[in-house]
């Protein structure tokens, strides 16, 4: 028992008590008077006052029940507001009398309360992951678009652009988009050729080509992909597109790039072609003296020589791109190539009265070299300086000792490279512009170069140039420790 | 009386090769390396015929027919262009547009070629004297 409880039984049997003595007044006084009306009325008094305790003790037993109730009711309501998913037990619940339904209803309700609460919580914990989860896979997809080389475009119904990665950006000359609804690009002039080309077509689901210039007067290739699509998947709604524009222009670079190749092969190969029909025919058809024919047969032998070479070329390109390289790699002396290499081009200098100059190091420069594919890098080198720098020019071959390679390197006083064409050069088929009407070429010889010194030899190849100055292409070979190695060590480099 | 024509190659061999032939002949002949050194040569003293290669470096021999054809002095030449495209080149159009009299392609016959510049400046000079009769003739 409570001291609540225990203070209210305590003023119960105080008003008891004072009731009994009310009645003995009662009945005394009546006694002086005889009769039965004191018995009577004291009587009355005594149950009167009983009833009144007697109802106040009830109903105070009531309440408490009721407020102890109605605390645990508050109790609960509170844990559940306060989101305790699970209800503390709390106290036996005694009903007041009369209430027990309406009371077990209400706490059926709170606990269905706390339910419905405890779903909510729950739903909204889910909610806020995948929340989370959607704007880090929009940030994925996002950069994932962003990686792409091909401008991607999603367009809403309204023309406003929703997605645009970073490619698209920068074609349409856009910054950020910024607003939520999309971004108007009314005044873009590369995306309003877009749309209207796009407006023009009968079928939406489809791609069509599209060339043109740029905003930076770059000239464009694209071969552009639509798809329709309504975002809430419903009929009626406007449709959004989705629109990627595949670059084709290096596939038809390469093309033009495959046919120009075609053609100047054939013009390379017929160019010594025409040397030695027409020599054959002189041979045959004159009467020439001896030196004349003597002439005339080395000329066929040098014409014979440069075609050999430009098949020798194209074959081991072939070789490169089918992987079947065959390499033989023994101790050189990278000097002696370079020699070798100088005499085969000294009369093509002299031919163009070119000053040709070697100034090879006096120092040993030992290399582990396939010796064919070597000389023909180098052949390749001085070729180019020959073929591009006007007559009367001068091409200077040097060679010289560097800590852990032996370098050589070829300058000349050509018509130079610009910092685009020194980047490219070493492109198959790339031909400088400026050079096509200079030299005939076949876009071969730097390519295959660069694959004999970076790729056989493990060396590596680099060209500084100034325009309307000169080149220097610098090829620099792993040394070979010849000297004081042994013959693994020497092996080992550059295998 | 002499003709003279003026052989442009970038080829030095090809240059020499037909050089000799056309000398062989009783034909008199100049040389030139490129399109360029040809024109001027041509402005010096314009030549009965021109031999010249397609792909040259500084000036091609397209670009020297076109040069040829715009002067009123030397729009008259024969022109025998020589190439390794061929089948690159449409010959009627090269013709009705650059007034090439000849197309022969790489490798080519020096004899070939030499019965060509004969036939050729043959009917020039056949060529100029019946035109050169009419002009008489309607006077």
């Amino acid at each position: 028992m409570t001291r609540q409880q225990m203070g209210t039984l305590f003023r119960n049997l105080c008003c008891l008590g004072g009731i009994s003595a009310l009645s003995i007044a009662v009945l005394t006084l009546g006694l002086g008077t005889g009769g039965w009306e004191p018995w009577v009325a004291a009587a009355a008094v005594t149950l009167f006052g009983t009833a009144v305790v007697l109802k106040s003790t009830v109903s105070s037993k009531e309440r408490e029940t009721t407020r102890r109730w109605l605390e645990e009711l508050v109790r609960r309501l509170e844990s559940v507001v306060a989101g305790k998913t699970v209800l503390e037990p709390g106290v036996t619940l005694e009903f007041p009398k009369g209430y027990d339904d309406i009371g077990r209803q209400l706490t059926r309700r709170i606990e269905q309360l706390g339910e419905l609460i405890e779903g909510l919580t729950q739903a909204q914990a889910v909610a806020e992951i995948r929340a989370q989860k959607a704007t880090m896979v929009a940030r994925q997809i996002a950069s994932v678009l962003d990686l792409l080389p091909d401008p991607v475009l999603v367009v809403n119904g309204f023309d406003r652009v929703e997605v645009a990665n970073s490619a698209a950006r920068e074609f349409l000359g856009l910054k950020e988009l910024d607003t939520d609804d999309g971004r108007s690009c009314v005044g873009n002039e590369l995306f309003q050729e877009l749309m209207a080309r796009i407006r023009r077509l009968k079928i939406r689901d489809t791609q069509f080509d599209w060339e043109g210039n740029d905003g930076d007067d770059h000239r464009f290739h694209f071969r552009v992909l639509v798809r329709e699509w309504r975002p809430d998947g419903q009929e009626s709604s406007l449709p959004s597109l989705a629109i990627v524009l595949e670059d084709t222009s290096s596939l038809t670079n390469l093309r033009k790039r495959h046919a120009e190749f075609v053609s100047a092969v054939s013009h390379e190969m017929k160019a010594p072609l025409a040397g030695i029909r027409a020599y054959v025919e002189l041979l045959a058809d004159e009467d020439v003296d001896e030196t004349t024919r003597d002439e005339f047969v080395t000329t066929i032998e040098s014409q014979i020589e440069r075609l050999q070479r430009l098949i020798e070329n194209l074959l081991n390109l072939a070789r490169i791109e089918a992987g079947i390289m065959k390499v033989k790699k023994q101790n050189y002396s990278l000097n002696e190539i370079l020699e070798d290499a100088a005499r085969v081009m000294r009369p093509h200098a002299e031919q163009k009265h070119i000053d040709f100059q070697c100034e090879l190091s006096p120092l040993y420069l030992g290399v582990v070299a396939d010796r064919d594919l070597l000389l023909q890098a180098a052949i390749n080198l001085l070729s180019n300086a020959i073929k591009y720098t006007p007559d009367g020019g001068k091409v200077v071959l040097r060679s010289r000792m560097e800590e852990e390679y032996a370098a050589f390197e070829v300058e000349d006083t050509g018509v130079g490279l610009s910092p685009e064409d020194c980047q490219r050069v070493f492109e198959r088929f790339y031909r400088v512009e400026s050079h096509k009407n200079m030299a005939p070429g076949t876009g071969l010889g730097l390519p295959l170069t660069k694959h004999i010194v970076e790729d056989v030899h493990g060396g590596r190849i680099t060209v500084r140039s100034e325009l309307g100055k000169g080149s220097t292409f610098v090829v620099e070979i792993p040394r070979a420790v010849a000297v004081s190695g042994s013959v693994g060590r020497a092996v080992s480099v550059g295998s | 009386m002499t003709k003279l024509i003026l052989l442009c190659d970038d080829e030095l061999p090809i240059l020499r090769a037909v050089e000799f032939k056309l000398r062989k002949v009783g034909f008199s002949v100049k040389l030139a390396q490129n399109g360029e050194v040809a024109w001027a040569v041509i402005q010096e003293a314009a030549p009965d015929l021109i031999v010249s290669d397609y792909q040259m470096p500084i000036l091609d021999g397209l670009e020297l027919a076109k040069r040829v054809r715009e002067n009123p002095a030397t729009q008259h030449i024969p022109f025998i262009l020589l190439t390794g495209k061929g089948f690159e080149l449409d010959q009627e159009d090269l013709r009705a547009r650059l007034g090439i009299t000849r197309v022969l392609s790489k490798p080519f016959s020096p004899r070939e070629l030499v019965e060509e510049a004969t036939k050729i400046l043959q009917s020039a000079e056949y060529g100029s004297e019946s035109a050169a009769e009419a002009h008489i003739g309607t006077s």
